[in-house]
């Protein structure tokens, strides 16, 4: 850390990243860069964990079961009270997204990298969302007014409302909670699930339904709101490439939408964000059909996972531009002077196994390389030989990949995959590389069914018999060390010397 | 001296003869197919393999009784006695023939457990559900069998390989 990067703007301040894996590493790098001292936090699973030993202190705040540790709102502010942290950072996911912990903070005399509690309530409670939205003139996509009572209830909606539906979790967000039906007899089982989800996931059951706009595309706008009357957009992130609701890969800008559809989703997302009082990085959903007609989805009202693609194109750091604003200085960049250079892929590499139904595989990375070279962005919380446990997402990194062109993107992309070496636990890269050959990827023509029409991904293993004579070899020669070697029956010295090891 | 080793590959049972190794080269055969290879290791412990024409790299380790190689974002895992120390080991019997042990493939929590003792089941009846990283997952039988045993009930923590449910043939 350099003296010279701490400002004035910095000075005194100290940040604690109330997260964990490649987000946490994410935050702490942006610290270093502003100067600022850092905080991790962690379970008892994320003690050897890159973030810890990244930072510059770190507090334990519990078990590894994350109800247990980095979802106790009390543990994360008595960590910032025992190393005199000042500003929280929450990533995304655990407390981001909490309004009681945002105004815990508040109470507590301590900054956060977030919007104040009322635009996290309003925009949190989906079915709020909807409301205030409509208010604010934003479209939203038609459905229930509110939550739905019980499963019955629920299938008596669909019926009169009409199938397909989409069941949602009202406090939900990253697909969990989530249900897409087009059945009457499934509405019951369908909502039962996503209010079990939701229970697990966000601890409130409240699910609402929403009418299944057919063949949508996911396309989202970044903003940014500074509190000092500046509220702009970041430009957009399409998200289509979907597997049961989670995003797989994403890219920026969307492909073939029109510009003038792109700028008026980006003043719809400015008005949205207006209409709460957002302040800091947030992201406006929407669901785009076929005419580009878009409909609001929800907020986010946090940093997104897919932050590094709309980084990439545009230039803006958005973490930093979160922690400036939290300290109470305005952003940094104008809507003026932001604008989407080249194009940008994000593919989001998990701990799960393509040929067992995407089973979460957790265990030992024992072997991890991650790629480099010009153009490649590589987001982790990693190191090789690390664990990754099976309490948390099972996310492993985000490789992502700048180009002039989408196509020169996605060559790149293909190539920089296939230089990531990573073993030891099943993971999605094979799978990854197969979503980049699909024809409506590459002709930039998709929408979220896409993964869903590809038909079956027969996971790619090294099989061949050079493998098998090598992994063979290998055991032979581990069996047999120490003892002369087969045929010659030469000393290690003489071997040494006829390998070239011993000279002179 | 020659060295015959058994190779699970998949589903399939490979013989594979060391025919000799003189440290820099090998002679290996995989059922027909004859290899001259020469590994080399790397400074960044990779492994440069050549054999006749090919060229590639690999890295390895053992995990879970099996041999790992891993290339570029590719792996696959192989299970290596040497000839011997299979039959030792009781041969072909060792596995427990009927394929009827129905073993966690991951490590996590038993959401509930859906057969009992003297249940019949249909290969791909859902006989369990485990959960790990908030996703629920269903245990599947792979062979049609009646349940002697059930060893996991809802709550417990699994290990990877843990043995949940026995399964005996249908008569």
């Amino acid at each position: 850390m350099s003296a010279q990067s701490s400002s004035l703007l910095t000075a005194g301040h100290k940040v604690l990243i109330a997260n964990r894996g490649e987000i946490a590493c994410r935050v702490i790098r942006a610290c270093r860069e502003m100067g600022l001292p850092t905080v991790a936090v962690y379970s008892d699973a994320d003690a050897r964990s890159a973030h810890v030993w990244m930072a510059d202190e770190a507090v334990r705040v519990g078990p590894p079961p994350s109800a247990e540790s980095y979802l106790l709102g009390d543990r994360i502010l008595a960590a910032a009270a025992k190393t005199g942290a000042t500003l929280i950072h929450p990533g995304y996911g655990f407390l981001s997204e909490n309004a009681g912990f945002r105004e815990a903070c508040d109470e507590a005399g301590i900054l956060f990298a977030g919007p104040k509690a009322y635009a996290m309530r309003q925009m949190g409670i989906k079915t709020l969302a909807r409301d205030t939205m409509r208010a604010a003139g934003v479209p939203v996509v038609p459905g229930s007014d509110g939550p739905i009572a019980g499963p019955a209830e629920a299938e008596a909606f669909a019926r009169d409302f009409g199938l397909p539906v989409m069941l949602k979790a009202a406090a939900g967000g990253g697909g969990k909670g989530m249900r897409l039906v087009d059945e009457l007899s499934e509405v019951g089982p369908a909502f039962e699930a996503a209010q079990r989800e939701a229970r697990a996931y966000f601890g409130d059951d409240a699910v609402y339904i929403e009418k299944a706009i057919v063949k949508p595309r996911h396309i989202e706008v970044q903003v940014l709101a500074d509190g000092h009357g500046n509220t702009i957009h970041v430009f957009d992130r399409e998200c289509s490439v979907q597997r049961r609701n989670q995003k797989v890969i994403e890219e920026s800008p969307a492909p073939h939408l029109s510009d003038a559809t792109r700028q008026a989703m980006g003043a719809v997302a400015v008005k949205a964000a207006e209409a709460v009082d957002y302040i800091g990085a947030g992201t406006i959903e929407f669901l785009v059909d076929a005419n580009e007609d878009f409909y609001f989805l929800e907020m986010n009202t946090r940093l997104q996972v897919e932050h590094p693609v709309t980084e990439m194109v545009t230039g803006v750091d958005l973490v930093v531009e979160m922690l400036r604003i939290a300290m109470g200085e305005p952003m940094s960049v104008s809507q003026d002077g932001i604008q989407q250079r080249g194009h940008a892929i994000e593919c989001r590499v998990y701990a799960e196994d393509p040929s067992r139904n995407f089973m979460p595989s957790p265990g030992t990375l024992s072997v991890y390389r991650p790629p480099y070279g010009p153009g490649i962005r590589v987001d982790d919380g990693v190191v090789e030989g690390s664990e990754i446990p099976r309490f948390y997402d099972p996310m492993i990194a985000k490789i992502s990949t700048w180009a002039e062109d989408r196509g020169r993107c996605i060559e790149r992309m293909k190539a920089t995959l296939e230089a990531t070496e990573i073993g030891g636990i099943a993971h999605n890269v094979p799978y990854l590389l197969w979503l980049l050959e699909a024809e409506d990827f590459v002709a930039g023509r998709y929408d979220t069914g896409i993964i869903a029409r590809l038909g079956e991904f027969t996971d790619e293993v090294i099989d061949d018999d050079l493998a098998l004579a090598v992994a063979v070899l290998l055991e032979h020669r581990k069996a047999t060390a120490g003892r002369p070697t087969n045929g010659a029956g030469e000393s290690t010295w003489s071997q040494a010397s006829r390998l070239g090891i011993v000279r002179g | 001296m020659t060295i015959t080793y058994l190779a699970e590959r998949g589903d399939e049972r490979v013989e594979v003869i060391v025919a000799s190794d003189r440290g820099d080269e090998a002679i290996i055969r995989v059922g027909d197919n004859e290899f001259t290879v020469r590994v080399d290791a790397l400074p960044d412990g990779s492994l440069a393999v050549r054999a006749d024409s090919e060229s590639r790299r690999f890295r390895s380790f053992t995990s879970h009784d099996k041999r790992w190689i891993v290339e570029g974002p590719r792996q696959g895992g192989f299970a290596i006695l040497d000839e011997r120390e299979f039959w030792l080991r009781g041969g072909d019997d060792a596995d427990g023939g009927v394929g009827g042990k129905i073993v966690a493939s991951m490590p996590g929590r038993v959401v509930k457990v859906e057969v009992a003792v003297g249940d019949e089941v249909a290969a791909g009846d859902v006989v369990a559900v485990l959960e790990a990283m908030k996703m629920e997952n269903d245990v599947k039988a792979k062979a049609a069998g009646r349940v002697t045993d059930v060893h996991v009930s809802a709550g417990a923590a699994v290990e990877t390989g843990e043995l949940m449910i026995a399964l005996e043939p249908l008569a």
